[in-house]
């Protein structure tokens, strides 16, 4: 069985399979082959979607549809709307993930023999419920059974051969720095005690030389990547980092790119000592952080069994020799990770434990519709399925529609006995004929935790067409899955 | 002209004819700029000095070094600033000159320009600029010769890899120590570049121009320059190549872009809605149009009238009636019995004819009432009509594509004229009579005495029963009874003349019923031609009506299509444009990436071969380049002599990376120098190397007039040429 699994970060989403020994280990970019590492980024136009470095390309020469959805890791727990589609659609980091998903899934399986399944990585810290919309949304959108596996469990799939112990572990992720104390145990993982300094995330490090660069280039009246959202500046970064993490041995030669603006050449050139010198500055407290960490959960460094540092070749060399020292461990103990770790882990993990089953067995929350008062006086909620009913549940209504106002017909099902500001919206249509129509609507909540409506109308008894469904969070619309299969399919 | 330059310069003028040919747009434009800029500075001879201050040198002493050398002489505010100071020519030009700024721009002085200067660039912040890709890129494309001022910290990581980078770039440094024992700067430059040479004391307390410059031999100069050209070629082949792969990878993507942008317009126009509308407005006006022709059937099948056209008939009273008198034979033999006196005595036949006035009226009350019922129903068929433009106009927004050209339709009138034309063609025409007969006195009194006589002749006969069979007295009683008779007959009589008025009334009423049903037959016939006429013309207003608004959608239907056609064509059109220029575009790029890495495998051949004749020189005792000094190449200090083994370990380093360098290139290609011209062979190339380390009264092939006009540009040499060390 081969698996494929993606680990979502703020700047870059990274792959792995596993399994199958005729396919690659990563996925690689099917905008920029020679990359492998595609960045977390979609544009969506009225054209549809790109991602990676398509949409750096596109958000490059954005049309004013144009709309730029980058993933926020820390908008995926709180469902924050990180971008609006110009079809008024709130793309959230949930969204994000399973469009990534899907898209280099489906790049995959062009090229590989069977699909594999799949698999997400998700941080430790990524609730039940929201594992359980991810689950739900991501099989919904491709149809194909999903696995989700924690960032801890993944990265102890394969450390796992060291055996069992406490473990410290620092990964040098793209929106922060964790620091985290791993207690493997007979093949189970549990966090400890976890750090996070936000300020030492790659994608800080980024705003700064991006920041720099700018004002340098500014100085000479020139503009130099503004946003960053480019295809020149991500290139530029993956070439520093893939310079930067070249063995100091073979004694890399540094980079040049041309840099041209206004119809003048100049010339970039990548000063990896001065670069390197900056990162041994800027991480130097990560071994302070450490000791913090074990110093509150009362552990000795002497008694860790490993310390892993999850980061760049370049980043990793000089965390794990900073935090090494300062700690005392043993070079023996020091293992360095790249950052794809997670993926290749996620989908080892993947491949042991078998796709996952998300359900639920009753409802979270009760679910109603917005009719007439019976005095006749203003709205109430009528609950179809009330809080804590046993799922699949089951609730059917009618509604009178005016098909000389309009042709499509929206329902709206709103939560019942909970905080949540959630509703489900679901358009049928188009009626045909005139006047008005009673439709019948029937509502299924099933184990999936996945809300059906459907509509049938009562001239014909023919059932209309569901064309769009969505949730909506505050009165926004998520892009849902029949949303994403769209833009999937662009 | 130097070989070396003749050759770079050759090389230079191939690669600006590779871009000249391949390459488009800005990135042309760029790439040309600055190949005429080398190649400018080839020719004239000209060098681009970069001053690196190390540690221990003040602000003093730098605007010191650079007195002279600008237009306006450096402050030591602008020296002892941040960034880059450049003194020259710079593209591009900043707007900003400022001490804050991370580049300053000061004009090159004429006499700086005289001496063979192109431009001095001033590392201000030595870190800063050795940290920073772009100013660190700028220092890689416009050195030529590096002067060192100062003393530096072997330690420090950053200056050593920014120096080793200059080092690959330009071979020659000049090191300016400051103090008289020189620091570890010296045995920095010593394993870094291949050529070194330490300025003389006195130029401490000198300007560049006066103190350093002059110590700097013309030959060492045309050496610096054409390794710097060479160098700087290099590096431009390689931004060259760069920028194609970029470009290549941004016309693969707009290609892909074109495609999906014209997908998302076809998404966007919503044309493929068209039919689906058109045909739901269809489906709406066909429902309205076969309600409007079942009331109609329904109409049709009641009459347009709306009460029963028998009460028409049934107005003709009695005193409508003309009595038409037909004379009898007995009135004809004697008209005397016309008379007065003798009227009521005889009896009259009369024919009975409908008064035609009456009969007219009949028909006004006939056309009346079409007239107020086609009101009525026109008005009804109008009010349906603006119903259905009420509908189509507030279901607008459920078809935008004909929601304009549906809001301004003009809906038909029901010409009530042509209903006019139709009621005036009815005609009624009535041929309905009776007869009536009023009887005479005479005849009434002969049916009493018939009566009598009845009842005579009954009695007569009773009575002749009994005689036969009985008393015959019963007979004469009998008898007797006939004058009673008489009397019946006479009562009888009386009787007649008293119900005779309402006898003649009844048969008159009788009459007039049989006269009704003959005109409502007459009614019957035009009415019911011009009830066909009206329904006929109803049906034409409900049909253009329909005919109105399917003209309307057909229309948008043609005009959407047609515009969707022209848009197609357009498109089509542009589409084969832009196609033609991407793959033109396509084309070249494809072409120079496979021309630049030959131009760069030829170029890197070509450094190769100049590093293998400049070791070969070097190890000769003594040559007329120049290049190397008339004494043996020992250090003159002490300090020099006694080198230390980090300085061994850096030339090591230094060496086992140009190894490594060499190693990574590919196999040895023909050169591509000139990539019109016919390939060299590696025995040609060899001949030509040879050719060009002999002496300088050989002549070179490569060199043109132009360079050799470049060439012969007096050079300032002071007549005591002083002692310098060169390393190689």
């Amino acid at each position: 069985m081969s698996v494929f699994a993606i680990h979502v970060g703020n700047l870059h989403v990274r792959s792995a399979f596993h399994g199958s020994p005729d396919l690659p280990t990563v996925a690689e970019d099917s905008g920029e082959p020679q990359r492998f590492l595609a960045p977390s980024i979609v544009t969506i136009d009225s054209g549809g979607a790109q991602f990676g470095y398509s949409a750096l390309m596109c958000a490059e020469a954005a049309r004013p549809d144009t709309t730029v959805w980058r993933y926020r890791r820390a908008g995926l727990a709180a469902r924050e709307v990180g971008a609006v589609d110009w079809n008024g659609r709130g793309l959230s980091a949930e969204a994000f993930t399973a469009y990534a998903l899907g898209k280099l899934d489906s790049d995959a399986r062009i090229w590989a023999p069977i699909p594999p399944d799949m698999a997400l990585v998700v941080p430790d810290e990524t609730t039940p419920a929201t594992r359980l919309r991810l689950a739900s949304l991501v099989v919904e959108t491709t149809g194909r059974p999903l696995t989700i596996v924690a960032e801890s469990d993944a990265l102890m799939r394969l450390v796992e051969p060291t055996g069992d112990g406490d473990f410290l572990v620092v990964s040098i992720d793209d929106d922060a720095t964790r620091v985290r104390l791993l207690r493997q145990s007979g093949g189970s993982c549990t966090v400890l005690a976890g750090e996070v300094a936000p300020d030492l995330g790659l994608e800080a490090l980024r705003l700064e030389w991006l920041q720099r660069w700018n004002a340098e280039a500014a100085s000479s009246s020139l503009s130099a990547f503004g946003t960053g959202d480019n295809y020149e500046f991500e290139g530029i970064w993956q070439d520093v980092w893939d310079c930067l993490n070249d063995d100091p041995r073979a004694k890399p030669k540094m980079p040049t790119w041309p840099l041209l603006r206004r119809s003048t050449l100049n010339a970039l050139t990548v000063p990896r000592t001065a670069l390197l010198a900056e990162l041994n500055q800027r991480w130097r407290n990560t071994a302070a952080l450490a000791d913090r960490l074990l110093t509150a959960s009362g552990k000795a460094a002497n008694g860790l069994a490993g310390l892993i540092v999850v980061a760049d070749r370049a980043l990793a060399r000089i965390v794990a020799g900073a935090v090494g020292s300062a700690l005392a461990i043993a070079e023996g103990k020091r293992l360095q990770l790249s950052a794809d770790a997670y993926a290749c882990g996620g989908a080892a993990q993947a491949a042991l434990a078998g796709a996952g089953r998300f359900e639920i067995s009753e409802a979270p929350h009760g679910v109603g519709v917005i009719g007439m008062a019976k005095d006749g006086s203003g709205t109430t909620v009528r609950a179809l399925i009330e809080k804590g009913a046993a799922l699949p549940a089951t609730a059917a209504f009618s509604v009178m529609a005016n098909r000389d106002a309009q042709r499509m017909l929206v329902l709206t099902l709103e939560t019942v006995g909970s905080d949540s500001a959630l509703s489900y919206r679901f358009q049928f249509g188009p009626m045909l004929g005139v006047g008005m129509l009673r439709v019948n609507m029937h509502v299924q909540w099933g184990r999936a935790n996945r809300i059906v409506v459907t509509a049938t109308d009562s001239e014909s008894g023919l059932e209309l067409k569901c064309v769009d469904a969505v949730e909506l969070v505050a009165g926004k619309a998520l892009a849902g899955a029949s949303h994403l299969k769209t833009l999937l399919g662009s | 002209m130097e070989p070396t330059i003749g050759l770079v310069l050759t090389q230079a003028k191939a690669l600006r004819q590779l871009c000249s040919d391949n390459a488009h747009g800005a990135a042309r434009d760029a790439f040309l700029a600055r190949l005429d800029d080398d190649i400018e500075a080839l020719y004239s001879g000209t060098l681009g000095v970069t001053v690196v201050p190390l540690a221990g040198v003040d602000s003093q002493t730098l605007s010191r070094l650079l007195s002279g050398l600008a237009t306006v002489e450096p402050t030591s505010e602008l020296v002892d600033s941040s960034g880059l100071l450049t003194i020259g020519y710079h593209r591009p030009s900043p707007a900003a000159t400022g001490a804050r700024s991370a580049t300053r721009v000061l004009p090159l002085a004429s006499d700086a320009a005289r001496a063979g200067l192109r431009g001095v660039n001033l590392a201000v912040s030595v870190h800063e600029v050795f940290s920073s890709p772009l100013l660190f890129g700028r220092l890689i494309q416009e050195t030529d010769l590096l002067v060192l001022v100062g003393s530096a910290a072997k330690e420090d990581e950053v200056l050593l890899a920014g120096l080793a980078r200059l080092a690959e770039q330009c071979r020659f440094a000049i090191h300016l120590a400051l103090t008289e024992t020189p620091g570890s700067a010296e045995t920095l430059v010593k394993g870094l570049f291949r050529d070194w040479q330490a300025a003389p004391a006195e130029a401490t307390t000198k300007s560049l121009l006066e103190g350093v410059w002059p110590t700097v031999t013309p030959e060492k100069r045309r050496e610096a320059l054409g390794h710097g050209g060479l160098a700087r070629l290099g590096l431009h082949a390689d931004l060259l190549a760069k920028q194609v792969q970029s470009e290549l990878a941004d016309l693969k993507f707009r290609q892909a872009e074109f495609t999906r942008f014209r997908r998302g317009e076809d998404v966007a126009d919503g044309s493929a809605d068209l039919r689906e509308q058109a045909d739901a407005l269809k489906a709406s006006i066909d429902q309205w149009l076969g309600g409007r022709k079942d009331a109609l059937a329904l109409t049709a099948a009641d009459g347009i009238l709306p009460f029963d056209p028998r009460l028409l008939a049934n107005r003709l009273e009695v005193h409508d009636l003309i009595h038409r008198e037909e004379k009898s034979a007995a009135v004809i033999k004697y008209p005397i019995l016309n008379a007065r006196f003798f009227h009521p005595l005889v009896s009259h036949a009369f024919t009975l004819l409908p008064d035609p006035a009456a009969i007219s009226q009949i028909q006004t009350r006939l056309v009346s009432a079409l007239e107020s019922q086609v009101r009525s129903d026109s008005d009804s068929l109008s009010q349906h009509a603006g119903e259905l433009a009420d509908s189509m106009r507030r279901t607008g927004e459920l078809y935008p594509l004909f929601a304009g050209a549906l809001s301004s339709v003009r809906l038909p009138l029901l010409l009530k004229d042509k209903v006019a034309r139709t009621l005036e063609g009815v005609e009624l025409e009535v041929e309905a009579e009776d007869r009536f007969v009023q009887e005479g006195f005479f005849k009434r009194l002969m049916e009493g005495r018939m009566v009598a006589s009845m009842a005579f002749s009954f009695i007569t006969m009773s009575a002749g029963i009994f005689v036969l069979f009985g008393d015959p007295s019963i007979k004469r009683g009998l008898m007797k009874f006939s004058g009673v008779i008489v009397i019946m007959m006479v009562l009888y009589f009386i009787f007649t003349l008293m119900i005779a008025g309402e006898e003649e009334k009844k048969e008159l009423e009788e009459k007039l019923e049989k006269i009704r049903g003959q005109i409502h037959q007459a009614v019957m016939r035009p009415l019911a031609k011009a009830e066909q006429a009206i329904m006929k013309i109803y049906q034409e207003f409900i049909q253009e009506v329909k005919d109105t608004y399917l003209t309307v959608i057909e229309g948008v239907t043609k005009v959407k299509v047609a515009e969707k056609a022209r848009i197609a064509e357009t498109r089509k059109r542009e589409d084969e444009l832009q196609k033609a220029f991407l793959q033109r575009r396509q084309q070249s790029s494809v072409a120079l990436t496979q021309k630049v890495p030959q131009f760069i495998t030829g170029l890197d051949k070509t450094r190769t071969e100049l590093d293998k004749q400049a070791a070969g020189t070097a190890a000769a005792p003594a040559t007329s380049t120049g290049l190397r000094p008339a004494t043996p190449a020992t250090p003159a200090t002490p300090a020099a002599a006694a080198a230390p083994s980090a300085a061994s370990a850096a030339v090591a380093a230094a060496q086992e990376r140009l190894a490594a360098l060499r190693a990574a290139k590919p196999p040895t290609e023909p050169s591509a120098a000139a990539p019109n011209a016919k390939p060299m062979t590696v025995a040609e190339r060899l001949a030509a190397l040879k050719a060009r380390s002999a002496p300088p009264a050989t002549p070179v092939p490569t060199v043109t007039a132009e360079a050799a006009v470049a060439a012969t540009t007096p050079a300032v040499t002071p007549a005591s040429q002083p002692t310098s060390e060169v390393k190689s």
